[in-house]
């Protein structure tokens, strides 16, 4: 790996961060450099997650891909790993801010996310490349993240959240923050509910995100399909309420419940609906 | 005086039929009992001596042996005290020797000379029948049980004297009907009792259809082991071979006197997790029937089974394929059959809530994963199978299934007219046993059949091991709607129930 040490009086040195509290004084950095200087927003969330935060992760990261924002985030499991999924998906430029050295990232498990992100991004950290990490400096490292980029999205955060502690990072720094809304009743939405309650701009367009950086939104973005009565029925069931159970549909339907699973299956190739813990989603 | 009585002892679930010989000769007061003879066999002695005075006889005292043959074969159980006390009878002339070799005496003494039941009984039996003796003379506690071997006269007594004048007046037991009629068992409970679950239900069906592995992953408390436990109540009616290798096994294993399980009941069998690898697949010094072979004829419910030892489950794989398993003791072979449906449990992670919309889940991503390793490897190879399922709040139970139209009836004439429609068209065996080669061979599809396959193995991912059980559990689904090919949608319904690598997905 071709590791490049930034250091605090180098002139590759990000602006951005130089106007933080407690900055670092190395960077150590593999990947394209450019990047530390491009107007970028950070995408964020909890390492647990609900389908619903996965998805949208994925959707903002694919938008902020289309558009060609790079997409900061921490790489770790959950909603960090989608966001990046997504916006690689796109073809976007990704930028990890690692609470590791860069010889030892975590989690293992994503090696392979990690290789992509040096080949079409760039990864960086404060830390010599062989420190395993610690509990506290994950946590630290958040404060990079909300340093160098303008907005910070919070996907899913439950109330002891890191994607919080970015989100107060942030806070501080005078960055704007957008949270995306989700149910009361949802551990997974507690911490990003209370954001929007104490003032964080509720995300309920994605647009929004790429119209307030001033861009233009030009996407063809359709999605045709074509289904049978049979097909169109469920489907629109599902569109009613997302998260139906089997059961349910059969209900609703009064159709057995042989016949729903032949066409959700059907519809779950053609990219439609997708099932998680039991339950019928929107693929999209 | 020299006497010769017949007796049987159970090695397994077979029984084998053994002589007692007793000589009474002078010499120090004593019996020695030669013949590979277990302790139970050995502490005999002391409950034949005190059944033999308290029922009046007088025990000689003189140098008693007593000969078990053939001497090469183990003996064991408690069964032996009531032939070697009629042997030593009949050596001091209180029993007439002559009248010995028409009876095959088994049973167990207690110490003022009552006959207790043995466990056993039917191995025992057929293994007299075997030998051609006409009649058993039996406990009287193991009549009722005994009755379902045929061709064999029995004659239960309560004590040895009953024994005694049995033999001396040449009493021939009534001949053993065997199992006259079967009917349905009542078991009690119904599928009616499950509101709504429809999409459980169904692919309960398929799964007793063609027995194939079922894996059902769903929070605690919605319903998984009461659906698990209404599948005996739409299997088809046991047939009289079926009753007669189940009564055998649960006789062999003791569980027939014990809990009085009732005829034609198809066994549900559920371990706890905790269960020892004998426990379940069985074993011993002298092997009896685990779990696995207890099920056999009916199902086997692992609950939880990510929390079954891996070792536990990785033991049941060879039994599970050769529908038998094989133990090796002192060289000789004991084989027990084991041919169950498999039905399986369980949570999507430790505290269950993995994948709820709105509790969180209090595992760590370790805990998580370490889990679901637990069953990797040869538990999914069985697992034809998967239904995930969801949380069920009270009031929805309430609600949305005001009537339950799909019961345990309705359920169990679809089994029969897919088994019916199996043998038609000369498939013997369940399709979730079928070969690879005979998958290729019964599972043809059309090319719009073909296409969709095509999609699915691009679209879902879809694994080459898991292609083949899509098809089998297709061609169930066919057999269930008497069609000779396998058709889109019962295609597309099998897919539904594929296996996932990560068990809380799909």
């Amino acid at each position: 790996m071709d590791i490049k040490i930034i250091d605090i009086d180098s002139e590759l040195y990000p602006e951005s961060l130089r106007n933080i509290s407690n900055k670092p004084r190395k960077l150590y950095c593999a990947g394209d450099i450019s990047l530390l200087n491009e107007e970028s927003i950070a995408v964020v969330g909890s390492r647990k997650y609900t389908l619903y935060g996965k998805q949208v992760a994925a959707l903002v990261g694919r938008t902020l891909g289309q558009a060609d924002v790079p997409v900061v985030s921490g790489m770790a499991a959950g909603i960090d790993t989608f966001a990046h999924e997504g916006l690689l998906e796109s073809g976007g430029r990704p930028v990890a801010v690692l609470g590791t050295g860069l010889e030892r990232p975590y989690p293992k498990k994503n090696k392979a996310l990690y290789q992509r992100i040096i080949e079409e991004g760039l990864v960086i950290s404060e830390y010599e490349p062989d420190f395993p990490g610690r509990p506290e400096t994950f946590p630290a490292r958040n404060r990079i993240i909300a340093g160098l980029s303008s907005a910070i999205v919070v996907i899913e955060a439950n109330f002891k959240s890191g994607a919080l502690i970015t989100a107060q990072f942030g806070m501080e720094q005078g960055k704007t923050i957008y949270a995306v809304p989700g149910n009361i009743n949802s551990q997974f939405s507690l911490g990003t509910n209370l954001l929007l309650r104490d003032g964080a701009t509720p995300l309920v367009v994605i647009d929004d995100l790429l119209r307030d950086l001033g861009k233009d939104i030009t996407r063809a973005d359709t999605i045709s399909m074509d289904m049978g009565p049979d097909e169109k029925a469920v489907f629109d069931t599902v569109v009613k309420n997302n998260g139906i159970s089997v059961n349910e549909i059969c209900h609703n339907l009064n159709k057995k419940a042989q016949e729903v699973n032949a066409i959700l299956t059907i519809l779950e190739i053609k990219g439609a609906i997708t099932s998680y813990g039991g339950r019928i989603h929107l693929a999209k | 005086m020299l006497s010769k009585v017949y007796t049987g002892v159970m090695n397994g679930i077979e029984g084998y039929s053994v002589g007692v010989e007793t000589d009474i000769s002078s010499g120090l007061p004593g019996m020695n009992v030669v013949g590979l003879a277990s302790t139970t066999v050995m502490e005999s002695r002391q409950r034949i001596r005190s059944a033999i005075v308290n029922s009046g006889y007088e025990y000689p005292r003189r140098k008693i042996t007593v000969n078990l043959t053939p001497a090469d074969l183990r003996k064991n159980g408690s069964g032996l005290d009531l032939p070697i006390a009629v042997g030593v009878l009949a050596s001091s002339l209180y029993i007439d020797a002559r009248n010995l070799d028409r009876y095959g005496i088994v049973g167990e003494l207690s110490l003022d000379g009552k006959v207790k039941g043995i466990s056993g009984i039917l191995p025992l039996l057929a293994g007299f029948k075997d030998k051609g003796i006409e009649t058993a003379v039996i406990p009287y506690d193991n009549y009722e049980e005994a009755k379902l071997i045929e061709g064999i006269k029995l004659y239960p007594v309560k004590s040895l004297v009953d024994c005694a004048d049995a033999i001396n007046s040449r009493r021939e037991g009534d001949m053993a009907d065997g199992l006259t009629s079967v009917s349905n068992y009542d078991y009690g409970i119904d599928y009616g009792d499950i509101h709504g679950q429809e999409h459980a239900k169904r692919a309960i069906c398929i799964a007793v259809t063609g027995r194939h592995g079922m894996l059902m992953v769903g929070p605690p408390g919605c319903g998984k082991t009461m659906l698990a436990r209404r599948i005996p109540t739409i299997m088809p009616k046991m047939n009289k071979d079926e009753i007669l290798e189940t009564a055998i096994i649960y006789s062999a294993a003791g569980e027939e006197t014990r809990r009085g399980r009732r005829l034609g009941e198809r066994p549900f069998r559920s371990p706890h997790s905790t269960i020892s690898k004998a426990g379940l697949v069985g074993g011993g010094m002298y092997p009896v029937p685990g779990e696995i072979s207890l099920a056999h004829n009916g199902v086997l419910f692992l609950d939880e089974v990510c929390e079954f030892h891996r070792d536990n489950l990785d033991s049941l794989r060879t039994p599970v394929e050769d529908g038998r398993i094989v133990h090796f003791r002192s060289g000789a072979p004991y084989v027990f059959p084991c041919n169950f449906l498999m039905v399986m449990a369980s949570n999507p992670c430790p505290c269950g809530y993995s994948g709820d919309p709105v509790k969180l889940c209090k595992c760590s991503q370790a805990q998580r994963d370490k889990y679901r390793r637990r069953l990797s490897g040869p538990m999914i190879d069985r697992i034809d199978i998967r239904i995930n399922m969801e949380r069920v709040e009270y009031e929805e139970l309430a609600t949305t299934g005001g009537d339950s139209t799909v019961n345990s009836s309705v359920m169990r004439s679809d089994i029969e007219k897919g088994l019916a429609f199996a043998k038609d068209m000369g498939r013997n065996k369940p399709n979730g046993d079928l070969s690879d080669s005979e998958v290729r061979l019964y599972c043809r599809l059309g090319p719009e059949e073909e296409m969709l396959m095509g999609k699915a193995y691009s679209e879902l991912g879809l694994s080459p091991r898991s292609y083949n059980k899509v098809l089998k559990v297709a061609r169930t689904i066919a057999d269930i709607d008497q069609m000779e090919k396998i058709k889109v949608n019962h295609l597309a319904e099998a897919l539904s129930y594929r296996m996932l690598s990560d068990i809380n997905e799909g």
